[in-house]
């Protein structure tokens, strides 16, 4: 058996957050209506290839990318297209499908995996509308089907507190993930499993096949930028892809049964829900058939806690999203909260007493900004939490400032993994993190211009 | 609290853009956030985010000086009285210390208050409570004897000068309390060369009693002469500077408070022990190595042991809450190391060598506040070195 490679980093960001997903399982069935909403996707330009009224089969394509033709979305379940919902510049926003009674699903060829070439292996993802399980570093983009990759990292943790957790659905998805695997080795010889060494996740017979990584640390740590960071021996890895556990086992699933794997595990948490666990939903799903957001003021986040998307309500589950969170969104004013001893503040830092209490309790959450935007004091904070250890967020800021990209790009700015951690803890309330996106996306837009 | 608190807002509107006082508006959000914390919620990034502000920032190096001005105030007026010969029991000594005290207080804060509103006014910015630091810092690196004109012209240099002109809070490269300190120090000499320190009642001075400062004392100390010595014939014992029961700036004489103020601000985590500690190594250092280059027939200042070093003048207090001014000291944890060592090491070599400065610390944190970036960017370059590049 092949040995088992561990990142170590010491703890520095060691908070729990209240309204943690329980680890049970509940399966919610097929809803009124299903939503294909590609918003997670940033660069994406959609050309929708079907029209309203149209009968359309499980697996069969709906809209693809204009930039990368070859890279389809597909319908997860079969039935009536109901509604397709443009937004400003006519950005697809979505398609809408009402399931029908009968469970149509388009028949792929059968797939021999040991005997795939390269070519053969992307052309079947890209039929089975399985390429948007890529996505390339350091940009985050869907990859083109013309480059191959230096390596693949599938990440079986995710870098937030509040996602599904493969130890909670793994009997399940066992074989699947295993087999996903095997078609990514036939993509690139080097396929990275990364994977929190405190899951309860037995490895060893995906170290027979792939390289894995056990990764102890911050839960920032657990994003497949950070991962290839702390392994990567020359530059050309910088490009490596990322799949997450998801994507893989909907890979593995649709190559096995020749129809699309339509299913999705997501965590609903946060401290306004009441029954805080893992839910299997299909894909696409409509939100109010997993949960109800009951109070106006509360805000539900599609996504983690720290990297969630800010987006108006939206009915339908988005693509690629594994999270829901609803917190508390009404803070009050306090009078001279600043002098106060902070019991019961929310603090990373020791600057109010609640700082000490880490161990002892969770930390409560609510979208309160805590305090006024002002310039940055040098506080050094968002170097200490920051998982690349070299990267330096606050010469990034200031290089970015003085809109000088390539020092910014010196200090680190493409080895960001955008976890937001250093937003969350700066004291003057800047966002270094939308910053850091907001440059790369740039960056991104110039390089593909 | 929620009837002030519907006031304030209510009268919101009229310092909303396009309304009457619009122009106004920092000073509203400086009185409403003062008073009540934001309700403002997360519109980008992370959707949640740590309580610490610089509200609170700021106020903990207030709460970490707060030990330091109390004894102050006492000592001020005990060294008053003391020379004025008259009783000093400790109400008539806070009463004394409060006389001279305060109005410099309030000179600093009214003066400089109204540079920052005028500033936040004009450059349209946030009024900024790192002030509240800077107008405290300020009076206390004083001596009682000050002329409240000068407070005034100093604490309008250092606000202007020192941080306005380069945008504010955050921008400055110099602690501005020092560049006021710095500023009244260099056009006005004769009030604060260290010779006659301690402000004197009615009466008149004893004519027994020195009010030199125990750096004036060193500094003068003949060829041959051991300054400890010369130091404890003047009355101030090495006990005596750690406690502070000494003549000096108002508060700087008092190590054991500053220690307090170091422990709050390490404990919180607000201010560097990193810089704290370099600082203490390099006084020590530069001062053992003058101690061994020290024979007869060199100056008599190069003999006084690192212990001493430590204890006189404004050295724990430049340490504790101006060399941790975090806006104008490095950023990295290593260069923050050797910003501190080379601040003690200069401390040291400006104090003995250099007859003209009686007290070196001021100018050496000065001075190392201008290397800070060119610290920092060779750390970062070192830093980086390790990394394999990312770029395109």
């Amino acid at each position: 058996m092949k040995t088992i490679q561990r990142i170590k980093q010491k703890k520095k960001f060691n908070i729990a957050f209240d309204g943690h997903p329980d680890p049970t399982m509940q399966e919610v069935g097929m809803p009124a209506s299903i939503g294909v909403c590609p918003k997670h996707y940033s660069f994406i330009k959609s050309k929708v290839i079907i029209s309203i009224g149209d009968e359309v089969q499980r697996g069969q394509a709906l809209f693809y990318d204009k930039k990368n033709p070859q890279v389809y979305f597909h319908s997860p379940v079969a039935g009536t297209v109901s509604a397709i919902d443009y937004g400003p510049q006519r950005t697809l926003e979505r398609v809408t499908i009402t399931p029908s009674s009968v469970d149509q699903a388009i028949e792929f060829q059968p797939v021999n995996i040991p005997e795939l070439s390269v070519s053969e292996a992307k052309s079947a993802l890209l039929e089975r509308g399985l390429w948007t399980s890529f996505i390339e570093l350091p940009f985050q983009n869907i990859p083109s089907p013309e480059v191959n990759p230096p390596a693949i990292v599938v990440m079986l943790s995710n870098p937030e507190p509040f996602h599904p957790k493969l130890s909670v659905v793994n009997d399940h998805v066992d074989d699947d993930l295993v087999r996903g695997i095997q078609l990514l080795k036939k993509i690139t010889p080097r396929v990275i499993v990364a994977v929190d060494a405190d899951e309860s996740l037995n490895c060893d017979a995906l170290a027979e096949i792939a390289q894995v990584v056990r990764i102890s640390g911050d839960f920032s740590l657990f994003d497949p930028a950070s991962v290839v960071y702390h392994l990567k021996d020359n530059q050309d890895e910088n490009k490596t892809w990322a799949c997450d556990w998801q994507s893989c086992v909907k890979i593995g699933n649709t190559i096995h049964t020749q129809a699309y794997f339509n299913q999705h595990w997501i965590t609903v948490g946060g401290n306004q829900v009441e029954n805080n666990r893992h839910y299997k939903v299909i894909e696409g799903t409509q939100v109010d058939a997993v949960v109800t957001k009951d109070n106006p003021n509360d805000r539900m986040i599609f996504g983690g806690l720290f990297s969630g998307l800010h987006m108006a309500s939206e009915d339908y589950l988005p693509l690629g999203v594994d999270a829901i969170n609803i917190i508390d969104s009404d803070p009050q004013p306090e009078f001279m909260s600043f002098i106060h001893a902070g019991l019961h503040k929310v603090s990373y830092t020791r600057a109010y007493v609640a700082g000490l209490l880490h161990a002892f309790r969770k930390t409560p959450t609510s979208t309160a900004l805590h305090g006024s935007h002002r310039d940055c004091i040098s506080c050094g904070l968002c170097t200490h939490v920051c998982p690349i250890d070299t990267a330096l967020p606050q010469h990034i800021l200031r290089s970015l400032k003085g809109n000088d990209v390539e020092s910014a790009m010196k200090y680190g700015l493409l080895d960001c993994s955008s976890c937001g951690v250093c937003t969350y803890v700066c004291p003057s309330k800047i966002d270094l993190a939308s910053m850091f996106t907001e440059a790369k996306d740039q960056l991104y837009r110039e390089v593909n211009a | 609290m929620t009837w002030l608190y519907k006031q304030l807002i209510s009268k919101g509107h009229l310092f909303e853009k396009g309304a009457k006082l619009e122009r106004l508006y920092p000073l509203y959000e400086a009185v409403l956030t003062i008073h009540f914390s934001s309700t403002e919620t997360t519109s980008k990034g992370a959707h949640i985010r740590d309580g610490l502000d610089t509200k609170r920032f700021m106020i903990l190096v207030v709460i970490a000086l707060i030990p330091t001005t109390l004894f102050g105030i006492y000592n001020a007026g005990l060294q008053s009285l003391l020379a004025s010969g008259k009783p000093t029991a400790i109400v008539d000594c806070i009463i004394q210390g409060l006389i001279i005290f305060l109005p410099i207080l309030l000179t600093s804060y009214v003066v400089g208050g109204c540079w920052e509103v005028c500033f936040a006014i004009i450059r349209k910015h946030e009024i900024n409570e790192g002030f509240l630091v800077t107008g405290l810092l300020f009076p206390l690196t004083l001596p009682p004897t000050i002329p409240l004109w000068q407070v005034a012209l100093g604490i309008s240099f250092g606000i202007v000068v020192g941080k306005e002109v380069f945008g504010g809070t955050g921008k400055n490269f110099l602690n501005p309390a020092l560049t006021a300190r710095a500023f009244v120090y260099f056009s006005y000499p004769a009030y604060l060369s260290g010779d006659v320190w301690t402000r004197l009642s009615s009466t008149g001075a004893v004519a027994a009693y020195t009010s030199a400062t125990p750096l004036g004392i060193a500094a003068n100390t003949p060829l041959q002469d051991s300054v400890s010595r010369s130091l404890e014939s003047a009355g101030v014992s090495l006990w005596n500077s750690f406690v502070g029961l000494i003549p000096g700036s108002i508060g700087e004489t008092s190590v054991l408070a500053c220690m307090v103020g170091a422990a709050i601000l390490i404990g919180t985590g607000v201010g560097s022990w990193r810089i704290m500690m370099g600082c203490i190594l390099g006084t020590v250092t530069m001062a053992a190595i003058f101690n061994w280059v020290a024979t007869d027939t060199t100056i008599a200042f190069l003999e006084l042991s690192p212990i001493w070093h430590l204890c006189i003048g404004s050295f724990a207090f430049g340490a504790v809450f101006m060399a941790t001014d975090p806006v104008s000291a490095p950023d990295l944890s290593t260069s923050k190391w050797v910003y501190g060592f080379f601040i003690g090491l200069l401390t040291v070599i400006i104090r003995v060598i250099n007859p003209a400065y009686p007290e070196g610390v001021m100018l050496a944190i000065l001075l190392m506040n201008v290397f800070a970036p060119l610290i920092d960017y060779y750390v970062a370059e070192h830093r980086i070195k390790k990394r394999i590049p990312n770029v395109i």
